[in-house]
């Protein structure tokens, strides 16, 4: 109950004029740079991130978050339109979607992902209300020893992150945890390589590092790619009652796959859509309707997808776990605003954390409003030649990137960072782990450092402590559980796509 | 659709130009809203005057002033965030304190950051420090608990904000008093009070030790006990508390609390001076003087000059110290 009365007034904050103004302006920026062919929602967020730090935390959080639903649905929309995925969660989306589309029933389809979409996220946040306080109210357990066994729990997220090879994965990882060392350091304050340069005291900025690394990689990629744009006929939007009672029941069991498996922290929706998707073509009495334009099999996979990212908001917010990429970049601009995503949010920050799950709530609502009239213009906008649209998105990335801190050596970092993006993923190095060690490692060296002068550096604390010893243990089987769902879902990549792509 | 993407453009250059502009505009001061960077996390003693002063001044000039945690290498992060990497234009200030400060070049023979970094517009908390354990610790007087760390120092685990920050001071000063090798007693590094506290409470921590503002909430709910106060004399906010000195413990008062406001080197004086003026005003004022009372904040202001000789001052007193116990580097 207590939950419900913080969740209104999470509601009266999240619905003044302000915040749903934010709210609004983030999905309609979200969508309007997912939808652009090649910026994937992590880009998306990535380059959009610098817009929010103007505002007061709340505001910014609620935009964010309005920002990362908008740029998943706009990836949805250029997957069913262009058969481009922007990211690996829409791979499933493009089997079915873009046979819709070439049959003149885009709009459809798009309809069809929005209501999906909009469900899911829905059922998605009444969950989360119920969910993480729970988590929260054990907050004072969670000591160092816990902690640390929390980021080792957080850091098996990279077997999911990793694509295809895991040795690579932990090698980004390593990669990112050494960018993050870079400044002082986080218990004694000593400059760490810094080689006596004032300027890297401060450490490689985050806004400068996730856009070089993805929104400025991605337009080298594109240019080098000379994408086209590809026109596209659209008849009807709405979609009809028939087509909404064949896809009511896949949208129901692509939310119940995706929030429960979303709930287990580093299942990415890039794996659970995956298995929604073959879990309607099972199920379906014409199996080989499939792939030849089946409403189900964009139902499925996209309320899948919203479903997990809304579960993923669970582990991000009760225990600071990102889920998928764009969640990693999300949890950086939590941590920007001194918010520490954790069981002590909600005993700390209780206003902000429920104000923010109430936005959840309005998003979703924003979204489905936005979505269904303007699904038009998005498909206008996916038209924008690559030539034009590439230099804005760089000259916006360099934009953000100074804006961050008002410093050159930003703008610097970030095409640095650009061209090692690029480079990384031309050559199919994951850069999803490099993120997520850049915000975790300096945590988990942080409750190490804790926890072993807690025990005169002993290193047995970690076992002779119930909740650390089991945060542990569930590192190592979820390591386990992870590789073997990763193995089947990119083999699934591999045969959809015949190229590797990273979840 | 180029008009439209221009218009996100134009979206992103008006914002930059926003602060731009800000800093010519010193007459109309603030005519946006002011960030506050508290160098330590949510709930700590910092945080708590950083949010008192945010909601006065915000009220008084009509502008948001915004509250910003950024923790981190004992409050260095935050503090060098808010004095070397930010626009001077009186729109980032610092809620400073002895850590960031004084007892940070006490400890540093090259600190991270110097007094000439910043421009101090006034001091508003002064506060004593006090010795906290968890409120069902065995130990029921600050004597008992000395002897019990006198027997076996390897047993104490207590937490610090930081490497240089007061309860290292505090707490060193307590142990040479009481011959204690401080290297034998086990010393975690938290991110200030609140992160310090909430371990204290779930029982992670033996002892912490922090100012009477920040002992406050975690006593009023009963999870932890106050020990001693390290002051001259009892305090008005906890009658019942005995001093250090009264429990014949530790000798003479050489570790303080305090927080103040100060800003970039670089910032231009007539904004300083608005807010050294505002400050003086608003430690007059009964309501602000109420909100400090409940969070038991003991207000006791200095103005621009008297800070930066007060902090001189403790500088030389911490540069002492930290070589006599050692933590000089």
């Amino acid at each position: 109950m207590d939950a419900l009365v913080a969740l209104g007034g999470g509601f009266a904050a999240a619905l003044s004029p302000m915040n749903l103004a934010m709210a609004v302006v983030g999905a309609l920026l979200g969508t309007l740079v997912g939808v652009l062919p090649g910026l994937g929602p992590t880009a998306a967020i990535a380059l959009l991130f610098p817009l929010t730090t103007v505002l007061a935390p709340v505001p910014a959080i609620i935009m964010l978050s309005g920002i990362y639903y908008g740029a998943m649905y706009g990836g949805s929309t250029t997957a069913i339109l262009l058969n481009i995925p922007g990211e690996v969660a829409s791979v499933p989306t493009c089997l079915d979607g873009y046979p819709l589309a070439q049959q003149g029933r885009g709009g459809v389809a798009l309809g069809v992902a929005a209501i999906g979409s909009f469900v899911a996220g829905t059922l998605g946040v009444i969950a989360l209300t119920f969910f993480a306080p729970p988590l929260a109210d054990r907050a004072l357990w969670f000591g160092p020893p816990e902690y640390f066994g929390l980021m080792v729990l957080a850091f098996t997220v990279i077997a999911s992150l990793s694509g295809g090879s895991l040795v690579r994965g932990f090698a980004m990882a390593m990669l990112g945890y050494f960018v993050s060392l870079i400044g002082l350091g986080p218990s004694t304050a000593e400059p760490r390589f810094t080689f006596g340069w004032e300027p890297l005291m401060g450490g490689v900025e985050f806004i400068a590092l996730v856009v070089g690394l993805f929104a400025i990689a991605e337009v080298f990629l594109g240019l080098e790619e000379a994408r086209v744009a590809i026109a596209t006929k659209l008849r009807n939007v709405f979609p009809r009652a028939a087509d909404l009672r064949q896809a009511l029941p896949a949208i129901l069991r692509g939310t119940g796959i995706g929030f429960v498996l979303g709930l287990l922290p580093g299942c990415a929706p890039g794996v659970t859509v995956f298995l929604a998707y073959d879990a309607e073509k099972k199920l379906a009495r014409e199996p080989e309707r499939f792939g030849r334009g089946a409403i189900e099999g964009v139902a499925a996979p996209e309320s899948a997808n919203n479903a997990t990212s809304s579960a993923g908001f669970i582990p991000l917010l009760a225990l600071g776990i990102p889920a998928s990429p764009p969640l990693a970049v999300l949890l950086g601009g939590l941590m920007v605003y001194g918010l520490q995503p954790g069981p002590l949010l909600f005993e700390r920050n209780a206003d902000f954390a429920w104000t923010v799950i109430a936005s959840f709530y309005v998003g979703n609502v924003i979204l489905l409003l936005l979505n269904l009239p303007l699904i038009g213009m998005w498909v206008w906008l996916t038209r924008i030649p690559y030539g034009i649209l590439g230099p804005v998105i760089l000259l916006l990335a360099f934009l953000g990137a100074y804006s961050a801190r008002n410093s050159m050596l930003d703008v610097g970092v970030s095409l640095v960072c650009g061209i090692a993006g690029y480079l990384l993923r031309k050559y199919q190095w994951p850069l999803a782990p490099l993120l997520l060690a850049y915000m975790l490692g300096p945590l988990l060296e942080k409750y190490l450092l804790q926890s072993l002068s807690m025990s005169g550096g002993s290193p047995l604390i970690f076992f002779q402590r119930g909740v650390a010893l089991a945060l542990l243990l569930g590192a190592a089987l979820l390591l386990v559980l992870s590789l073997v769902i990763v193995h089947y879902a990119s083999q699934r990549v591999r045969e959809t796509t015949a190229e590797e792509m990273a979840l | 659709m180029i008009t439209r993407l221009s218009l996100v453009m134009r979206m992103t250059v008006c914002v930059l130009l926003a602060g731009a502009g800000a800093a010519s505009a010193q007459a109309d001061y603030p005519n946006k809203p002011v960030e506050i960077v508290v160098p330590f996390t949510a709930g700590g003693g910092t945080d708590l005057i950083a949010r008192l002063v945010a909601d006065y001044l915000g009220k008084k000039w009509s502008q948001p002033l915004l509250v910003v945690n950024k923790p981190g290498g004992g409050g260095v992060i935050g503090a060098r965030a808010a004095l070397k990497e930010s626009r001077p234009d009186g729109y980032t200030a610092l809620m400073d304190i002895h850590t960031t400060s004084s007892m940070l070049m006490g400890a540093w023979k090259t600190p991270p950051l110097k007094l000439e970094d910043r421009k101090f517009a006034g001091r508003i908390v002064r506060d004593p420090m006090v010795f906290a354990v968890k409120a069902d610790a065995p130990w029921k007087t600050f004597k008992e608990l000395s002897d019990v760390v006198k027997a076996k120092p390897e047993e104490l685990v207590w937490s610090t904000v930081g490497p240089a920050g007061p309860s290292r001071y505090t707490a060193y000063d307590w142990f040479t008093q009481i011959g204690v090798d401080a290297v034998k007693t086990k010393m975690v590094i938290t991110e200030g009070a609140a992160d310090s506290m909430t371990k204290l409470a779930g029982g992670h921590v033996m002892l912490a030790i922090h100012s009477v503002a920040e002992a406050h909430a975690m006593t009023k709910a009963g999870k932890i006990r106050v020990l001693a106060v390290l002051s001259p004399s009892r305090v008005k906010f906890l009658p019942d508390v005995p001093t250090a000195e009264e429990q014949g413990v530790i000798k003479g008062v050489r570790v303080q609390w305090w927080a103040g406001v100060s800003f970039p080197a670089q910032t231009p004086d007539p904004i300083v001076k608005k807010w050294e003026s505002a400050i003086a005003e608003m430690v007059k004022d009964p309501q602000f003087l109420a909100a400090a009372e409940r969070i038991n904040m003991n207000i006791d202001f200095l103005n621009a000059a008297e800070t930066r000789a007060f902090v001189e001052k403790e500088v030389a007193g911490y540069t002492d110290m930290a070589t006599k116990i050692g933590i000089r580097r």
